[in-house]
């Protein structure tokens, strides 16, 4: 089971910002998107999770994103976005039950306290989410989100973690934990799609990279393949070089290069 | 979540208890027990009796729970849709709209077409009223809220223009008014329950309770809300439904309350803050709570209103504010930095 994206194009205005873009995602996979700032990441996903309109088709598991019921895609995806504000004084077990609203499934007792448990705040049930710091609110808007669609695979087929820049509020052993979890959850069947700024989690964790530039696929594949000097060097407008470590084919890229580069 | 559940029966238990004692106290001395007693043991009450208890006090107490109950959770159903504990109908210009509505009906009553009068009947005013705060919920929505973020600025700001510009139009409606127009709109304007009469419950209550009935389904698309618009669509909920829901609910609310009462202030936003501090901000219990705890507290007041002055009577919306303002500021001391405003 895939996310698909057939001719997709979106404008904010008159201002074109993807056009014409094709991806496959496959469920049993951490698919990565990176690319600059206004690549058009961030609206890739919010199109492929129904938050905005666009032309073109966009398919979840063969449900067609556009004209689906909210509560139809709510059980086969959940979304975790780039930056929560809360309104009221609610705990951090309430913000994970409200998670469990749409009732699809994820209703069972104690699911929201697993889901705490999971992000390695289980003390924090009872805790204010608004005297959490900006990493224990993301990671509680994580457990929200995997309390949402707990298990990676259900007889309906895959289920699919859509993450708008996952780890981008918090320190490098939460990365991990985050990007471990994520991993986990595709290792299980179930399908994920990140957005990601950091091109060495991409390199350690990503099965499948996609690369954006100016809202077009500059390059897709494995990260090995697709994360060369070329590619990002062209993607992000400086001489990049990328390396590997001796353990394992993961390329790690390191700003020393573009800054050695630039120098002379 | 229990403690909130807990405190349904207790308020319910309250509102019973305020509103027996509301029946007994006026301005003449007639007492609820002796009447109570000539009931169940079938003996005539006396013409008194039948006056103050039934056609001036009993409408008196359902308005006034209808009132409390339409305002409490107006403004807690309205904050939940702007996810801003300082939203309010009376803050942000929808009294003011829905007073503008009410204006427009007596005013120019005269002179609207026969088949609205037929459409509406005694209801023409409070109708008025609805669709008075509906438009002015809307506008203000519209304009302070872009791309699923409401901005608390524009909110207030976008408030004090509507609550100017209606409040101008008004202005102009009360300047071309006959005599006896400006003595109703006096009255109307003071913002009491005294004018209260069995017609007025009949015309506002109708309106109050569907909107109750609509919001007490809002619960679970409020706490949705809470998390941003977007969010609220990714776990399932149907946000248009959601927010057209809370507009409506806001719209009726306030409109029939604003029509009956004139504006009385203070209520649609102490209360839902008490509870929350309370018993936690899930909406579910909170908006049942709410409506329990206005109905009870707008009671208490007009209780007060009446006996501290008698036999003469303090306007309501004297009361509220004098008991109302002071809670607000200590909420806003003790909220300091919890809420994200």
């Amino acid at each position: 089971m895939t996310v698909c994206v057939e001719g997709l194009s979106v404008r904010y205005g008159a201002r074109v910002v993807i056009e014409d873009l094709d991806i496959i995602a496959c469920s049993g996979a951490l698919t990565a998107i990176v690319g600059p700032n206004g690549s058009g990441k961030s609206t890739l996903i919010k199109a492929i999770c129904g938050d905005l309109s666009y032309d073109g088709v966009v398919t979840l598991n063969g449900l067609d994103v556009a004209s689906a019921h909210p509560w139809e895609l709510a059980s086969q995806r959940a979304v975790l976005p780039q930056a929560s504000t809360l309104a009221f004084p609610f705990h951090a077990i309430e913000v994970v039950r409200i998670g469990l609203t749409a009732g699809t499934g994820g209703a069972q007792a104690g699911r929201a306290e697993a889901a705490l448990a999971r992000v390695e705040l289980a003390g924090y049930a009872n805790r204010y989410y608004q005297e959490l710091s900006g990493g224990e609110q993301q990671r509680v808007q994580l457990a929200r989100v995997l309390a949402q669609i707990w298990e990676p695979c259900t007889g309906q087929g895959p289920r699919w973690l859509m993450l708008d820049e996952p780890v981008s509020s918090l320190d490098v052993a939460h990365q991990l934990q985050v990007m471990s979890i994520a991993k986990e959850f595709a290792r299980g069947g179930g399908g994920v799609l990140a957005v990601m700024h950091d091109l060495n989690l991409t390199g350690l964790f990503a099965d499948r990279v996609v690369v954006m530039a100016e809202g077009q696929v500059l390059a897709a594949g494995p990260p090995e393949e697709v994360m060369n000097d070329a590619v990002l060097s062209q993607a992000y407008g400086c001489a990049l070089r990328v390396n590997t470590t001796p353990h394992g084919p993961a390329p790690f890229v390191l700003p020393h290069t573009a800054e050695a580069h630039a120098a002379p | 979540m229990a403690r909130a559940r807990r405190l349904h029966g207790w308020l319910a238990l309250a509102v019973v208890l305020v509103g027996l004692f509301s029946l007994t106290v006026g301005a003449t001395d007639v007492a609820l027990g002796p009447a109570l007693w000539k009931l169940a043991t079938g003996e005539a009450l006396t013409r008194m009796e039948m006056i103050v208890l039934w056609d001036i006090r009993a409408p008196r107490l359902v308005l006034g729970l209808l009132v409390g109950a339409a305002l409490a959770m107006g403004g807690a159903v309205m904050q939940g849709l702007f996810r801003n504990p300082l939203a309010d109908p009376g803050l942000v210009g929808v009294s003011a709209g829905a007073g503008l509505g009410a204006i427009t009906a007596i005013v120019l009553a005269g002179a609207a077409p026969a088949w609205l009068a037929v459409a509406t009947g005694d209801h023409l005013v409070a109708v008025a009223a609805f669709f008075g705060g509906w438009a002015s919920t809307l506008l203000l929505y519209r304009v302070s809220t872009r791309r699923g973020r409401t901005s608390v600025a524009t909110m207030l700001l976008a408030g004090i223009a509507l609550g100017a510009l209606a409040g101008a139009l008004s202005g102009i409606l009360v300047y071309i008014s006959d005599d006896r127009q400006l003595r109703d709109l006096t009255f109307w304007g003071l913002g009491s329950l005294g004018g209260a009469s069995w017609a007025k419950v009949l015309a506002a209550g109708p309106i109050i309770l569907l909107s109750l009935a609509v919001a007490s389904a809002l619960g679970r698309g409020l706490n949705g809300l809470a998390l941003g618009e977007a969010t609220a669509g990714h776990i399932g909920l149907n946000v248009q439904w959601v927010k057209g829901g809370a507009i409506l609910t806001v719209a009726g609310a306030t409109g029939a309350a604003v029509a009956v009462s004139g504006g009385i202030g203070f209520i649609g936003i102490v209360v839902p803050h008490l509870l929350r501090l309370s018993s936690g901000p899930d909406h579910r219990p909170l908006l049942i709570n709410a409506a329990l705890l206005g109905a009870l507290l707008l009671v208490l007041a007009d209780v007060i209103a009446r006996v501290i002055i008698a036999p003469a009577e303090l306007p309501i919306g004297i009361v509220t504010a004098v008991l109302g303002a002071p809670v607000f500021l200590w909420i806003l001391l003790r909220q300091r930095g919890m809420v994200d405003l």
